[in-house]
């Protein structure tokens, strides 16, 4: 019955409404033609049926799909429909889950061969492991659509889009002086001259600086400094979701925490990646390359837990001191303040990153940001920045917000 | 709420993206103007409609190609004032003429089609216009007469369907110009052609298994343009048989006309013989078979039957259908059962109206009719063809129990006009008492006298002439012992008023046969007829049929004559008897000789023979699997990669999307194409087909690769 339902659409209504409506006047004026229109229009119903069911028998499809993609960008998929049956079938309609607004079609299935099928779609970012494929037929008239769902396997990745960014000025050496960012950690195979040392075992001879061996009597070595760059944690604030499908604030966010990653893989930062799982809990990469740390963007979804203080807890749980905390938000209901202290208390930096809500919501003009939430964090020392829809991420990224721009 | 119904308006109106599918379009234009020429082939509009309606669909649908793209808000507000126009026009004249709907009403549609062809631009406006379309075919089903109408339906349907599949194929965003290089033309003609077939038989399936209910509740039924009254008009027939019972006749056919019927006269003489021809008289739309009454005969003359007493009144008249008439035979409105009969007239005939008996309303053309004494009703103008007019009655036959118990006792002193006989030869006398010898009761008797004649006397049209002098009734009893209808209802007649029981004869015509697909009686003029009515005090006038062959017909129209499969069989009968028996002798040809024991065993063997063999075929072939393995089958698909291989190294890569025979199709105008399809089509035939792959053709994969290899390096030198 149910299936049944599914079946009957505006069409078959109006035809057996039709139906109806000529056998009722036939009757009743006794005009026994309009019997012929009644049985033609019920057999036009009657055998659209079963050629639209007839036709998704014996069929059997699979989908072939790259493992990743970049969200947004064209991508081909193949549908492969091989009919078993002895008879063609024709005009059939593929609906994949993994692509709803594509309905690429088949004009003509011969018997016991098998088509192929491509078309090329957009897939918002996430991780497709499973995605049911199917195939209907309303062949010939179009009246009643049958269907046929294959559960076909994608294990496709759709990474976020990211910005190769020349620079992240606030990472940057002498971005502030006393802030530095780059700190002299110890020795290494740099250059500059950090001091001696006793000789130990594996030491080359081209290192031991003779006029202090000669002078102590025993043999002492030149020790250099080596320059390393400070660890950044970008942590994702998954809740407080706004927007459209394949375009929401986390999406914005994924995009904004992968050009960020990809900026401080580049230059040497090592990486920590945080956000939120509603059912596992907190979630962590430590120094992923770029691919790791974009398959993990690429699963994160929005979880109503992951709120920005406890983001906050967990983030100060896992830096330590001297590194730069990057958070990356568009909930702005948080006690700011709250927020920076618990990040500042391991002696970090924070950055954040806000990704203007009011901007994404569905039907609305972008509009200025709620500005409460910057303001709350300019108080608290943090370095903020506004990301609004569809503004470069680049230009976003090279100035921080102020208070008196506004 | 105001906000959330102008949502929904503004959904509901929203502009649809075009239709571009030219050839839907096309489809759809015709199945319009099938419907529109069904419509207008029944001949009641004008011939300015009958130009300007399919002209006006055309320009419709030309103009609403070429705008399709624009809003055309002008052009919609124009053809929503032409909309109320012409529904204004529609009610003024249904007020002017409220008595049959349905030529205002296909008028109305026609228009509104016209104009609905201006403004076609989406999909579901395309839908829109194959209704209306429907709408108008199924309007000339209501008007059409004949079976006609039946090539326009598939005419309809051709297109119609052809339509809903353009659409389709252009909701799936595939090209028909595409679509016709993707989709073999043979499998396709004959899939479309056994679906046609499939669709037929359902269509036939459902026709015959549909039920057929009582109807015609409708009120205002159809009649022609009023005709004046002629002023000299007193009563009497126009254009009837000169029938003169004194005159000597000369006793041969000719005097018999195979037109007319000598009964629907001031009188019928019993001394003329002919066949009637088989031409359509009318048509007749009724809710039940029915006798249509004519002329009602009270005077037996010995040669023939006269009318007499009095002449007839004109009933009442009235400036608005229908003409109430009075209920003469009051007696005999026993029961209520409703009968509504509409008469096309399609041969000319005389001024007699004819009626179902007890007709109390009368839709006719005409601002009165005469009515005699006995109900017979007549006009002051001839029925010529194309007269239509209409007939509401109410009777009902008295049950046969109940008559049975009625005594012979009649107070009525109008019914002893029915009993007078002249002068009878005893042995008619002695006949009538020896029929109904122990019988009391009227009723008894009719059925005795009614049976006594179907035994005695046998039915036939060419009965020997009689002597001038002999007694037409007393000749037909007792000498030719053959007849026609007259001389059984009037033998019958003569025998009940010897019983002493009052009785008349009635002619008119049969109810006609029973046309199943067009809903009409169609009444010949081989089925004028005479039957008799007898007359039972509270009870009135009675029919009787003893005419063998002849039975009065059934009130009813439910039971299993209701499915129209025994209307069919009777229809088939009366049109195709010559055809039907020929079949009929070769099935009895084949029951002879393949349905006795021997037989049957025959044919079982066979069918289990064949259906054995076709269950192998069916077994092994699914058995097989879709890639056999095996040496040669690995052999031609290393063969199509080193093609692909040699190919690409030449330049000539396949893309990914690209299916081999795409592939294959594209290097058509490339050096070694010839080999390339060769090479591809062993391929498919590995991967996709049954049938293994044979050494034979694995070495002809080889050849192919080496011809294509120095097709290349030809090209290269």
């Amino acid at each position: 019955m149910a299936r049944l339902s599914r079946l009957i659409n505006q069409k078959v209504i109006t035809l057996l409404s039709l139906a109806l409506a000529m056998f009722l006047i036939a009757t009743n004026v006794q005009a026994a033609l309009l019997y012929l229109v009644s049985s033609a229009l019920a057999a036009l119903v009657v055998i659209s049926y079963a050629v639209a069911l007839w036709s998704v028998r014996g069929l059997s499809a699979a989908r072939r799909a790259p493992a990743e993609a970049f969200e947004h960008v064209p991508l081909t998929l193949e549908a492969v429909v091989h009919n078993g049956g002895r008879w063609p079938r024709a005009l059939l309609s593929l609906q994949d889950d993994l692509a709803p607004c594509v309905k690429p079609a088949l004009a003509w299935l011969p018997g016991r061969r098998a088509v192929s099928k491509w078309y090329e779609t957009t897939l918002p970012r996430g991780i497709y492991n499973y995605a049911s494929f199917t195939v209907s037929c309303a062949a010939p008239f179009g009246i009643w659509t049958a269907r046929r769902t294959f559960t076909a396997d994608a294990a496709l990745t759709v990474l976020p889009l990211f910005e190769d960014i020349p620079t992240l000025p606030i990472l940057e050496a002498m971005s502030s002086p006393a802030e530095t960012l780059h700190e002299r950690r110890g020795a290494g195979a740099g250059y500059d001259y950090l001091g001696i040392r006793d000789y130990r075992r594996g030491d080359s001879l081209r290192v031991v600086h003779w006029r202090s061996s000669a002078r102590r009597g025993e043999l002492v070595v030149k020790e250099f400094e080596e320059e390393i760059a400070s660890p950044v944690t970008v942590t994702v604030v998954s809740a407080g979701v706004a927007g459209e499908t394949g375009n929401t604030t986390l999406d914005a966010a994924a995009r904004l925490a992968a050009t960020i990653a990809n900026y401080c893989l580049t230059s040497g930062h090592p990486l920590r990646l945080i956000g939120w799982d509603d059912t596992a809990g907190p979630l962590s990469l430590d120094r992923p390359n770029l691919a790791q740390a974009l398959e993990w963007l690429a699963a994160l979804k929005p979880a109503a837990g992951g709120t920005p203080e406890r983001l906050a807890e967990e983030t100060a749980v896992w830096v330590g001191a001297r590194s730069t905390v990057i958070m990356v938000t568009a909930d702005v209901n948080a006690d700011w303040r709250g927020v920076a202290a618990a990040v500042e208390s391991r002696r970090v930096r924070l950055l954040t990153v806000l990704v203007d809500r009011a901007s994404f919501a569905a039907g609305k003009k972008p509009s200025p940001a709620d500005t409460s939430a910057a303001t709350a964090l300019a108080q608290s020392r943090a370095t903020v920045y506004i990301y609004r829809k569809d503004e470069s991420i680049t230009a976003c990224l090279s100035e921080p917000w102020r208070a008196t721009a506004r | 709420m105001f906000k959330r119904a102008l949502a929904r308006y503004r959904a509901i109106n929203k502009k649809l993206p075009s239709e571009n599918s030219i050839a839907a379009r096309v489809a759809v234009l015709a199945a319009i103007l099938t419907g529109t020429a069904a419509v207008i082939s029944q001949g009641y509009f004008g011939a300015v409609t009958n130009a300007i309606a399919p002209t006006g669909i055309i320009l419709g649908f030309v103009y609403s190609w070429r705008k399709r793209d624009n809003a055309n808000v002008g052009l919609k507000i124009m053809l929503s004032f032409a909309l109320l126009f012409v529904t204004f026009y529609f009610f003024y004249i249904m007020v002017a003429e409220p008595y049959d709907t349905r030529v205002p009403l296909a008028e109305l549609f026609l228009w509104i089609q016209v104009l609905h062809s201006f403004d076609v631009p989406a999909r579901r406006d395309l839908y829109f216009s194959l209704v209306a379309g429907l709408v108008l075919i199924s309007m000339a089903g209501t008007l059409a007469l004949d079976v006609s109408f039946i090539i326009y339906l598939a005419l309809f349907m051709m297109f119609a369907l052809a339509a809903l599949f353009l659409t389709h194929v252009s909701e799936l965003g595939l090209q028909p110009r595409a679509l016709s290089r993707q989709i073999p033309v043979g499998p396709t003609a004959a899939a479309l052609a056994g679906l046609s077939l499939i669709l037929l038989g359902i269509s036939a399936i459902i026709y015959i298994v549909t039920p057929r209910l009582p109807g015609m509740r409708v009120q205002s039924l159809p009649f022609s343009a009023e005709r004046a009254l002629q002023a000299a008009f007193r009563g009497g027939l126009l254009n009837g048989g000169h029938v003169n019972l004194n005159e000597r006749l000369p006793m041969s056919r000719a005097t018999f006309s195979g037109q007319a019927y000598p009964g629907f006269s001031e009188a019928l003489d019993l001394r003329v013989r002919g066949r009637l021809s088989r031409d359509l008289m009318m048509r007749v739309k009724a809710t039940n078979p029915v006798y249509h009454r004519a002329q009602v005969f009270d005077t037996y003359t010995g040669k023939g039957w006269q009318q007499g007493g009095g002449k007839p009144h004109k009933t009442a008249p009235t400036d608005r259908p229908p003409l109430a008439l009075p209920q003469l035979d009051i007696e005999g409105a026993v029961g209520a059962r409703e009968t509504i009969a509409s008469y096309y007239i399609v041969a000319d005939q005389p001024n007699i109206v004819f009626a179902p008996y007890q007709a109390s309303l009368l839709y006719f053309p005409a601002a009165a009719v005469w009515q005699d004494k006995d109900s017979a009703l007549t006009s002051s103008f001839s029925l010529d063809s194309g007269v239509v007019y209409s007939t509401v009655s109410h009777y009902d036959q008295a049950d046969p129990a109940r008559l049975a118990k009625i005594p012979g006792i009649y107070k009525n002193k109008d019914v002893i006009a029915y009993l007078r006989l002249p002068s009878l030869p005893a042995r008619d006398v002695r006949l009538a008492s020896e029929i109904t010898a122990g019988l009391d009761k009227p009723y008894g008797k009719l059925a005795a006298i009614q049976t006594a004649l179907r035994q005695r006397c046998g039915y036939s049209l060419n009965a020997p002439f009689q002597r001038e002098d002999q007694d037409a009734v007393d000749f037909f009893l007792f000498n030719s012992r053959r007849g026609s209808c007259d001389q059984f209802a009037s033998a019958f007649v003569v025998l009940a008023r010897l019983n002493g029981i009052p009785a008349r004869l009635v002619t008119g015509y049969a109810p006609g046969d029973y046309n199943p697909l067009t809903g009409y009686y169609e009444v010949r003029a081989e089925q004028a007829h005479s039957w008799a009515e007898a007359y039972f005090p509270n009870y009135g006038w009675i029919a009787f049929d003893p005419t063998p062959g002849f039975a009065l017909p059934e009130p009813a129209v439910f039971g299993s004559d209701s499915f129209i499969m025994q209307r069919l069989s009777d229809y088939a009968k009366a049109n195709f008897g010559p055809q039907l028996r020929l079949i009929q002798r070769w099935l009895a040809v084949i029951r002879g000789t393949f349905l006795n024991v021997y037989g049957l065993a025959v044919l079982l063997l066979i069918g289990a023979l064949a259906g054995g063999l076709m269950l192998a075929r069916v077994r092994r072939r699914d058995r097989m699997p879709i890639n056999p393995a095996g040496e040669a089958q690995d052999a031609v698909i290393a063969a199509y990669q080193e093609m692909l291989t040699i190919l690409a190294a030449a330049g000539r890569p396949r893309r990914l999307p690209e299916t081999p025979s795409e592939f294959a199709a594209a290097q058509t105008r490339n050096p070694g194409a010839v080999e390339i399809k060769s090479l591809t089509q062993l391929f498919e035939a590995v991967l996709y087909g049954r049938r293994a792959v044979d050494e034979e053709q694995a070495g002809a994969a080889q050849t192919a690769l080496a011809g294509l290899l120095d097709a290349l390096k030809d090209r290269r030198g």
